[in-house]
This record gives C-alpha cells, sequence and structure tokens, in this order.
C-alpha cells in the first residue's frame, strides 16, 4: 500500500514494483485467456498502462490484486471480443517460461511441454466468461466471492460458471485422455 | 448422472462444500456407479488443472511497461499539442474570414465603382465556367464519355490513394493506430480497438 500511496504521487520506481509484484499474476491470466505469448504480453502490458492511469480511481477497501486482475480480465475478455481473422501467423513461440521447477530430464521436459499445449488448448475452447473464473480458481487460488468481486458478479454465478467450464472440459477429455502430470498431487 | 451431484462436486472440488454437502457427495458416490465414475474424472482434470505451471512473462517486462508508459504520456502530450494547435488554427481562420467580410463591406460602401468593375469580372468568370460545362457537354455527346470517365476515375482513385496514406500517417503520429509488441519479425498493430495483423 505504501507503494500505491508514492505511485499516486507520481513515484514511477514506486509503480514499477507494484508492476513487479503482480506481472506474474497477470501475465498468466492474459496467456491463459488469449493463448498467444505475443498478445499476452501485449495484453498484460496494457493492463499495467490502464492501472496507471487509473491510480486515482481505485477504492483501498477493494483488494488491489482483486483491482488488477479485473482491469486485466475486463480488458482480456473484450479483447477476445474484438477478435478478428489473422491474416499472418504470428511467431507463437512462447516468450513465457514456467516458473523454474529443478533439473528435469529431457524427456520430461518434451512431455511437459505437451502437457501445458494440451492444457491451453482445452482452456481456450472454453468460452471467455468460463474461462476467467477457472483460470483465477486454479491459478490464482482465489475464492468464490474474490472471483465476484473480480468479475462483478454473485457468488452463485461464479459457482455455475466454474460448473459449467468442468462440464466442457469434462465433455472434451476423458479420464484415460489426461497426461501423466495430472497424477501430481494438487497444489 | 445426477446433476445436483454434479453441482455438489464442483462446489466439493472449490473447497467451499460445507461438511455435510462433503458427506452426503460420498454417500452417493457409494451408490452411484456413473457418478463415481464422473467424480473421479473431475478429480483426475481438477489435479490437472492444478499442477499446471502459473507462468511469468520474459526478462525486462517491468522495464516494457515503464516504456510503454512513457510512450502513452508523450502520445498524449501530443495530442493535446495538435487538439491545441487545430482549435487554434480554425480559431484564427475565423477571426481572418470575418475580418476579411468586414473589410470587404467596409471597400464595397466606400468604393461602389470599384463593386461594379469586381461584379462584371465575376460575371465573365462564370460566364467562362459555363462555357467549360458547355465543353464537356459536347464532349460526352460526341462519345468521348468513356475517356472522360476513365481520366477522371484514375485521378480519383489517385486522388483517394493519397488520402489514405495522409490518414495512415496522421493516426499513427496522433497515436490511434499504434504497434503493439513485436514477437520475433511480426508486427501486429491496432486501431483504437480493433486489430489489424500485419507482419
Amino acid at each position: 500500500m505504501i507503494w500505491l500511496e508514492q505511485a499516486r504521487r507520481g513515484d514511477q520506481a514506486a509503480f514499477s514494483r507494484l508492476v513487479e509484484a503482480y506481472q506474474g499474476p497477470v501475465y498468466n491470466l492474459a496467456y491463459r485467456m488469449l493463448g498467444n505469448a505475443a498478445e499476452a504480453e501485449d495484453a498484460a502490458q496494457e493492463t499495467f498502462v490502464r492501472m496507471y492511469t487509473k491510480l486515482n480511481t481505485y477504492q483501498p477497501d477493494r483488494k488491489l490484486s482483486s483491482w488488477v486482475l479485473s482491469i486485466a480480465s475486463h480488458y482480456c475478455i473484450d479483447r477476445l471480443r474484438r477478435r478478428r481473422a489473422t491474416w499472418l501467423s504470428l511467431d507463437d513461440e512462447p516468450l513465457a517460461t514456467a516458473l523454474p521447477a529443478g533439473e528435469r530430464g529431457p524427456e520430461e521436459e518434451v512431455l511437459r511441454e505437451e502437457s501445458r499445449d494440451e492444457l491451453q488448448e482445452l482452456v481456450s475452447q472454453l468460452e471467455p466468461a468460463y474461462r476467467v473464473p477457472l483460470i483465477l480458481r486454479y491459478w490464482h487460488d482465489l475464492s468464490y466471492q474474490e472471483i465476484a468481486d473480480i468479475m462483478g458478479l454473485s457468488v452463485q454465478a461464479v459457482k455455475s460458471r466454474l460448473h459449467r467450464a468442468r462440464l466442457q472440459m469434462a465433455q472434451r477429455t476423458s479420464s484415460g485422455s489426461l497426461p501423466a502430470v495430472a497424477l501430481a498431487p494438487a497444489r | 448422472m445426477h446433476k445436483e451431484f454434479t453441482t455438489l462436486m464442483s462446489t466439493v472440488l472449490d473447497r467451499e462444500a460445507t461438511a455435510a454437502e462433503t458427506e452426503r457427495l460420498h454417500e452417493h458416490l457409494t451408490v452411484c456407479p456413473v457418478c463415481a465414475q464422473t467424480w473421479t474424472h473431475w478429480r483426475t482434470l481438477d489435479r490437472y488443472l492444478a499442477a499446471a505451471p502459473l507462468l511469468m512473462p520474459a526478462q525486462g517486462f517491468v522495464w516494457r511497461v515503464a516504456e510503454r508508459i512513457e510512450r502513452e504520456r508523450q502520445r498524449a502530450r501530443r495530442r493535446r499539442w495538435v487538439g491545441s494547435g487545430l482549435l487554434l488554427a480554425w480559431g484564427g481562420i475565423m477571426v481572418l474570414l470575418w475580418l476579411g467580410l468586414v473589410v470587404s463591406l467596409v471597400w464595397a460602401f466606400t468604393h461602389p465603382v470599384e463593386v461594379g468593375q469586381v461584379a462584371s469580372a465575376g460575371a465573365y468568370l462564370f460566364s467562362g465556367l459555363a462555357w467549360l460545362l458547355r465543353t464537356l457537354q459536347s464532349i460526352l455527346a460526341d462519345g468521348g464519355g468513356l475517356e472522360l470517365s476513365l481520366g477522371v476515375g484514375f485521378y480519383l482513385g489517385i486522388t483517394a490513394l493519397v488520402l489514405l496514406l495522409w490518414a495512415w500517417l496522421l493516426l499513427r503520429e496522433m497515436g490511434w493506430l499504434r504497434p503493439l509488441a513485436t514477437a520475433g519479425d511480426s508486427f501486429t498493430y491496432s486501431l483504437k480497438g480493433w486489430e489489424v495483423i500485419s507482419c
């Protein structure tokens, strides 16, 4: 909050610290929503630019993380709506890297890459309205209430969307088709 | 598959169910093989999602955001200057026009003879224009309309292209058309919320 107050007074360094603190969650949400590293980078940057220009509108009674993720999710949803057919494919080699997870052999690395692509494909097939609560639930470990605050919905609506997201994902997969990584213990 | 229990499965997986609800679900799963299979599948999916890593942006993200904010501020400053300049220019033109009108009226009242001369010169010019229109009409009537149309179309097309190029340069300058983040050798542009992808 100190950084926030300093940033509001025009302290660029303080704002940079806020960016550093929230870059992971914002980028992750953008990537999972848009499925493309270049767009995710742009969406994440735009989120922080909007955050910067709207600093004075932030209400302290709301969690800062909820506010930032709210900006990011709304921007990503708008972007998905406006998305037109691409004429030329962009280089989709991800700029993102997963958090370091210790030493891994090359075979395991390949399996993880494939698993990540399959997972992203599965998530990308969901409607944007179902995708957001799923991402916030699994990657940000937020409660129904927190997700509701971010999306501007009721708790019941969030519960319903998560349920539908699971139904859709279950319909597109079968137990046996999920990669071995699924046997790893849950976070 | 019982809809009520799949909803309960979702709540249990989200760790938002009460102890009683969780117990109720597990009791049902012991007697319903279909729901039990669904539960196994959903749990596998849940663990699959939970095991996925949190992605981070490429190195230097904070610096890139700072640069972008600076660019937006400069763009906003330029827009303010352009806006002020346009307003000033428009105001200046209006003042000049009104001044010109006032001066003309004053001059006309004080120089009636000269006004008559100007009026007759204007009438002469008008008759010249009328002659031009009659000439064009005779060309069209003589079957040269196709060449004329092609010629006019060609010049109009060139003018339209020049105007589009000018508009593109102006929009870029004003920041309404801006490049998005680059990836490799590709460039992406956005126009005020629309995306035009190019390479």
